[in-house]
């Protein structure tokens, strides 16, 4: 197996760093030194991993909590990170929620539901890597995506599309 | 990013291919669990972007480039990348564009890296104050030099047997008084109250020897002077000298006599006859 080549580096950062760093974010302040570094030591890898994204996730978790662990030694409040003012999503034209309400809604989640959340909607990741990831099994991966589905539905008003194809009927 | 495009990714990026199910399968069963309200939320979220100019990439892959290089050549770690944020307000981050951290990141860096480079001096550090302490060690373990006084007494003279004579023993020349004893041996010699230790003995003053030396300066026979100025020197004359009583045996001599006795002349009374020729040539001025 060779090692990481410039040309999945690039993948990677093009498909997966964004939504690395925010994973990142869940836990610590400096989510972008966190990714360099974890894409730094994929790349001296002499062999590559069995599974790339994987890897990189749980190389970012490890060095997330590490650092958020290493901010609480100085002193710095917990949980800070999660509630930083700093946008998490940026602006688009085509998204019907507002990027700010669904981060302020996100940062309420307790981190393990959180971190579920951003890994299967952004990171792509499937329950099952999860699992791995977070040293869980898929049914606790499971309950917790949704009960973190849940209480963001609640808090941000998102109507089921068929009950509101129902109501439109009606009316 | 859609869901679609999120899975062909997972596929692609997965090298060796995951193990157990495939990735679609778990994840079409997860999203057949899930409520059709929870469907519309998860598809509402996954329509927000995650912010993406939070990475610098340019540097991110310059970086990425160093450790290949490093991985390629040497299979050692690379340098540790520089916090974007923690030092994003520090005073030195006005140096990070400045040709010293160019070096710092550059591939030459590696020889600073090297084993020998980097484990040569903490070793010379270790050896050395290895070193330091053993000596000091030996400095605080080694005893202290003890001094030890001996007397020796040293005989004066062999007898002629080949037996050793003790220097009281040795037989009192002519002319000379009997030898003073010791005065230690002399019964009344030292005051009741003589100090026996204390200040005498942490100087090394014999308190005998100090008494000894007051009897022996009253002592003015020649042996006794002889001790006195060995030991305490020529200062240590009594003054005046004690002049011998010499008595003249025989009346003075007249010069003349003593002239003659020079010259090998014959003496007589008479006069010298040439008395004038001899005091003309000694005082040529004077009248005769």
């Amino acid at each position: 197996m060779n090692a990481v080549g410039p040309e999945l580096l690039t993948r990677l950062l093009d498909e997966h760093g964004a939504a690395l760093v925010l994973y990142a974010q869940q836990w610590c302040d400096s989510p972008e030194d966190v990714v360099q570094e974890a894409l730094l030591q994929l790349v001296r890898q002499a062999e590559a991993p069995e599974n790339v994204v994987g890897w990189v996730y749980r190389v970012v978790r490890n060095g997330a909590i590490s650092a958020s662990r290493s901010a609480r030694r100085r002193g710095r409040r917990e949980a800070a990170a999660a509630h930083r003012g700093e946008p998490w999503f940026q602006a688009s034209p085509g998204q019907r929620l507002d990027a700010d309400t669904a981060a302020a809604a996100l940062r309420q989640l307790p981190v393990e539901e959180r971190e579920t959340i951003v890994a299967r909607i952004w990171g792509g990741l499937t329950l099952e890597q999860i699992a791995e990831l977070t040293g869980t099994s898929k049914s606790t991966v499971h309950r917790r995506y949704q009960s973190g589905l849940s209480a963001l539905r609640e808090r941000l008003g998102v109507v089921c599309p068929k009950r509101e194809k129902k109501n439109t009927l009606k009316t | 990013m859609s869901e679609e495009r999120k899975e062909e990714h997972a596929e692609d990026l997965s090298v060796g291919g995951p193990a157990g199910p495939s990735p679609p399968d778990v994840r079409r069963a997860a999203e057949e669990d899930l409520p059709p309200e929870l469907k519309a939320i998860e598809a509402e979220l996954a329509s927000l972007t995650p912010r993406t100019d939070r990475l610098d990439r340019e540097r991110l892959i310059f970086l990425a480039g160093q450790q290949s290089v490093y991985r390629d050549t040497k299979g050692t770690k690379g340098t540790v990348p520089f916090s974007l944020r923690e030092n994003w307000d520090s005073p030195l981050r006005e140096n990070w564009d400045s040709p010293l951290r160019e070096n710092r990141d550059s591939p030459l860096r590696e020889n600073r890296d090297s084993p020998r480079v980097r484990w040569g001096w903490p070793a010379a550090f270790a050896a050395m104050t290895a070193v330091a302490a053993s000596l000091l060690v030996a400095l605080l373990a080694q005893p202290e030099p003890r001094v030890v006084v001996r007397i020796v007494k040293v005989p004066v003279e062999p007898a002629g047997n080949g037996e050793v004579v003790p220097a009281e023993n040795l037989p009192v020349p002519p002319g000379e008084g009997p030898r003073p004893g010791p005065l230690r041996d002399t019964p009344g010699a030292f005051p009741e109250s003589a100090p026996r230790g204390g200040l005498f003995a942490l100087v090394g003053l014999d308190w005998a020897q100090l008494y000894d030396r007051d009897r022996l300066s009253s002592d003015t026979s020649y042996p006794g002077l002889r001790d006195r100025v060995l030991r305490e020197g020529v200062d240590s004359w009594p003054t005046p000298f004690p002049v011998a009583d010499v008595k003249p045996t025989s009346a003075p001599v007249p010069y003349r006599k003593l002239l003659n006795r020079v010259l090998g002349t014959p003496e007589s009374d008479e006069p010298v006859p040439d008395r004038p020729l001899i005091q003309t040539l000694l005082y040529p001025g004077a009248n005769s």
